[in-house]
């Protein structure tokens, strides 16, 4: 899962993104407006080829937590991290299928159970050292030792063995088939990691007095805490053949306050900022002639949530009533305009119908979308016999992105118009993660936010509807447990081989959840992603937190 | 006066013995649980909570913790942050250089404005300096931090490009062009006070039997000013002005977010945040040392200013 950004002290944003935007409207151009998205957002100049040289700064909203792929399951440490080391695969093709990258070729056996890599021969270190079998055999078990307490750990959940059978090949069995594992292979879960520096390091490894070493693009500089983390170009690079690295340097700037990240831009003091624009702020970033506001598909959505596990929101009829009262579109549209998609009663954004397009497209056509309907809310709220149990209720949401707290404030007042009087229930980013994870039993109502980890249907709706993952820790925060949906959701995930069978269960998971609404989707948000004119080559997706952001970046003038 | 320095010294121990009870317990009432932040949300195996868990310190009860805790820090063991996962006092050790300079250059600042901007306003009673001085300070005085350090990035960053509008500069003179603005933002308060209390404090001594015999003796009105009336309307400004050095590192809290400098005071935001409690910690405690070395200084500073002021047994 990701998490929406935490940000902080904007009480006075919109003053000061006045002032900006006033001040960006002295330049005479302005940007072309959002585009439509797509893998490479901005455009290079045109006659103007990729050029050795020049530096980057990137603004992150807070510090990163590690340089170790093994900590990196945030917003901010990839940048760095996923430049440093690689994956076995990519994702590719605008992030919706794997491609080869450290291994050069992979194959699953038929029972699901035994994937077999081809790892790429005369790949180097950036120390100059060569990158082996045993170089990967270590960095997997190593991700997969409790011990080390990872954040990714679980990725490889159902791996049982990690063996290497030659010089260049590695064999990874699982205890039992899985169909997400594929995917963790192009995760920070799989970045190859030297054997001989970790081990050298201790427990040093991705700190900032040794920071990291692999076999990435850029290689590690420096690291000062609480200000910036800084690269330089590994010229040994290994794939160079397909593009750079071509910056002499980039640093990655932690700015925790949106209004000086915006002021960063304004000024040319920023470069490349990716996710981290406040919505309420696109405009004013739009006005600055010397920048490009782009937005990219997202796997990412927002809703309002409901505890099901709790009365009255146990009682379906009150989910579909308030669900029916609530206009989403309003808000999406107030929030996000153009840069949010149309939502329906689903997590699965279809963006996410990476695999049987048609089948997806049937079924979202099918799917409630509770357009507003009042007289058809308090209909359903008389039936369900427990309207005079609503009111007092909490939401509980937090305040520093407009958009999730916007949902909660015109949800409080279309609960109005039903006569149901809820409470606010204000909590920090911080707080509001911990209910989301938690143990889903301290909260009515809950504003939350999903990003998929990975181009699969299923890495949203196992997480977020699944029973096993309504416990603490898990992402069930709608608490939903619906034994026909948890039959489905397991059966899919028991068989990688089969997509048409996999999307078929998927859909009716997905068709038994819309009906349940134990969840109200407000927004599929895009990502945004500023950079300066003077840049050419930058490409990112959907899943633009696994990627290596700054390889083929190059300054154009 | 090294004797009391001494005994003022051992009464720290337990203060900070307090304290650092109190901000264990406090931190572990606030709600939310670091493993479940710090892994940010998925589902992870029993035995690698398990582990961070052991990592952290935060198995047990809470007394056997802090007694854990106590141990280690008496051998000079602060423990690791949970996020950053780094020695806590390095991290100290790396961000407090940023945090002294700012709040130096705020300080030289201050003084440099408010006590000559007070002893004009004191000498020329209510003209028009008088008047544009409280003007200011009743500006300066209402604006918070951040926002002055919002507006003086529009201004002076985005609409003049003087200065640069976040970051720290890399050699001394870059540092100081880096620091101007946050340091200026977080000046304009004590700027307010320190400017207030020398105009009152000099208007008091300025009224008072011995300058007037001063004045009859035929004595400069400069040396007046400067060598009899300041010294002894030194006493109040000083006692305010120690005190808003304490108002500075808070109010650095708040400026160095809003300016992206990697100082305690954004160090203090994020583990309050994530709810790291090494980090907390050791910051609040180094907060509680900084505070009373303060109030320590500035007793000692009264005894030089006024010899009349002595410590002893």
């Amino acid at each position: 899962m990701r998490l929406s950004p935490s940000r902080f002290g904007r009480l006075v944003a919109v003053i000061a993104a006045l002032a900006i935007a006033a001040a960006a409207c002295g330049g005479s151009t302005a940007s072309s407006g959002p585009s439509d998205g797509g893998a490479s957002a901005v455009p290079a100049t045109p006659g103007a080829g990729p050029t050795q040289g020049g530096t980057l700064v990137a603004a992150i909203e807070g510090e990163p937590t590690s340089l170790d792929p093994a900590f990196d399951y945030d917003f901010v440490s990839g940048l760095a991290t996923s430049s440093i080391t690689e994956p076995l695969l990519v994702f590719c093709e605008n992030d919706t299928t794997l491609c080869p990258n450290l291994a050069e070729s992979w194959e699953a056996s038929a029972d699901g159970l035994t994937y077999t890599l081809k790892i790429r021969q005369g790949v180097s270190f950036q120390d100059g050292s060569p990158m082996t079998v045993e170089d990967v055999v270590f960095s997997l078990n190593r991700i997969r030792d409790p011990q080390l307490g990872s954040y990714v750990g679980w990725m490889l959940g159902s791996v049982s063995d990690v063996r290497a059978t030659d010089d260049s090949t590695v064999v990874i069995t699982l205890a039992q088939p899985d169909a997400l594992f594929e995917y963790a292979l192009a995760s920070t879960a799989a970045h190859v990691v030297s054997k001989a520096f970790v081990e050298k390091s201790g427990d040093k490894y991705g700190k900032p007095e040794v920071g990291s070493m692999g076999t990435g693009p850029f290689k590690f500089a420096e690291w000062k805490t609480g200000d910036y983390q800084r690269l330089v170009r590994n010229d040994n690079y290994w794939n160079k053949a397909n593009g750079g690295p071509y910056l002499d340097e980039v640093t990655i700037k932690i700015l925790p306050e949106p209004t000086t990240r915006v002021a960063g831009l304004q000024t040319g003091e920023i470069d490349y900022m990716i996710s981290m624009v406040p919505s309420d702020q696109y405009a004013t970033v739009q006005a600055m002639s010397d920048v490009t506001l782009s937005f990219i598909p997202s796997y990412y959505g927002e809703w309002i949530t409901f505890n099901t596990q709790k009365a009255p929101f146990d009682n379906v009829k009150v989910r579909q009533a308030m669900n029916y009262a609530f206009d989403k579109r309003a808000v999406r549209q107030l929030y996000y305009g153009p840069n949010a998609d149309e939502t329906k009663a689903t997590l699965v954004n279809p963006t996410l119908w990476t695999f049987e397009k048609e089948a997806w497209q049937a079924a979202w056509d099918q799917l409630p979308a509770y357009d507003v309907d009042l007289a058809k809310a308090k209909q359903l709220l008389d039936e369900s016999g427990v309207a005079d149990q609503l009111n007092g209720k909490e939401i509980a949401y937090y305040e520093s992105t407009p958009s999730i707290k916007g949902a909660a404030e015109a949800f409080i007042e279309a609960m109005g118009k039903l006569g149901i009087e809820l409470k606010a229930r204000k909590v920090t980013f911080q707080e509001s993660v911990a209910l989301q994870f938690g143990p889903h039993d301290d909260y009515d109502i809950l504003v939350a936010s999903w990003g998929s980890d990975f181009p699969d249907a299923s890495g949203n709706l196992r997480p977020n509807f699944a029973s096993e993952n309504a416990g603490a820790g898990g992402a069930n925060s709608s608490n939903y447990q619906n034994p026909a949906v948890d039959e489905l959701l397991a059966q899919q995930n028991a068989i990688p081989n089969d997509k048409a069978e996999r999307a078929r269960m998927l859909i009716e998971a997905q068709r038994l959840i819309a009906e349940d609404s134990p969840v109200i989707v407000t927004a599929y948000p895009r990502w945004p992603l500023a950079t300066n004119k003077r840049l050419g080559g930058v490409e990112a997706a959907s899943l633009w937190y696994w990627q290596s952001l700054f390889k083929n970046v190059y300054v154009v003038k | 006066m090294a004797g009391y320095v001494v005994r003022r010294l051992l009464a720290l121990i337990p203060v900070l013995l307090f304290v650092s009870f109190v901000t264990f317990g406090l931190v572990r009432l606030a709600p939310g649980d670091p493993v479940t932040i710090v892994l940010g949300g998925r589902k992870v195996d029993p035995a690698t909570a398990q582990a961070l868990r052991e990592q952290f310190g935060l198995t047990g009860d809470p007394i056997t913790q802090y007694v854990a805790w106590l141990g280690r820090a008496l051998n000079g063991d602060l423990g690791e942050s949970y996020r950053l996962r780094q020695d806590v006092l390095d991290l100290i050790a790396d961000r407090l250089p940023i945090t002294l300079e700012l709040i130096a250059i705020s300080m030289v600042l201050a003084i440099g404005i408010a006590i000559p901007l007070g002893i004009a306003q004191a000498r020329r009673r209510d003209s028009a300096i008088d008047y544009v001085g409280s003007l200011l300070a009743l500006v300066g005085l209402s604006i918070p931090v951040y926002f002055a350090a919002m507006v003086g990035v529009l201004v002076f960053a985005v609409w003049l490009g003087w200065l640069p509008a976040f970051g720290s500069g890399e050699d001394p003179i870059d540092r100081l062009v880096h620091l101007l603005l946050p340091a200026g933002a977080l000046a304009l308060g004590t700027i307010a006070l320190t400017s207030r209390m020398t105009r009152s404090s000099m208007l008091e001594v300025l009224s008072s039997d011995y300058i007037e015999a001063a004045r009859a003796k035929g004595l400069p009105e400069r040396t007046i000013l400067v060598k009899h009336a300041f010294r002894n309307a030194l006493i109040p400004v000083l006692t305010v002005t120690s005190l808003q050095v304490g108002f500075l590192i808070v109010g650095s809290v708040l400026v160095e977010t809003t300016m992206g400098l990697g100082g305690i005071g954004s160090l203090i935001t994020d583990a309050i945040q994530n709810r790291d409690y090494p980090v907390i910690q050791a910051s609040v405690l180094l907060l509680t040392v900084a505070f009373a070395l303060l109030n320590l200084v500035t007793d000692v500073l009264y005894a030089v200013i006024d010899p009349r002021i002595r410590y002893g047994r």
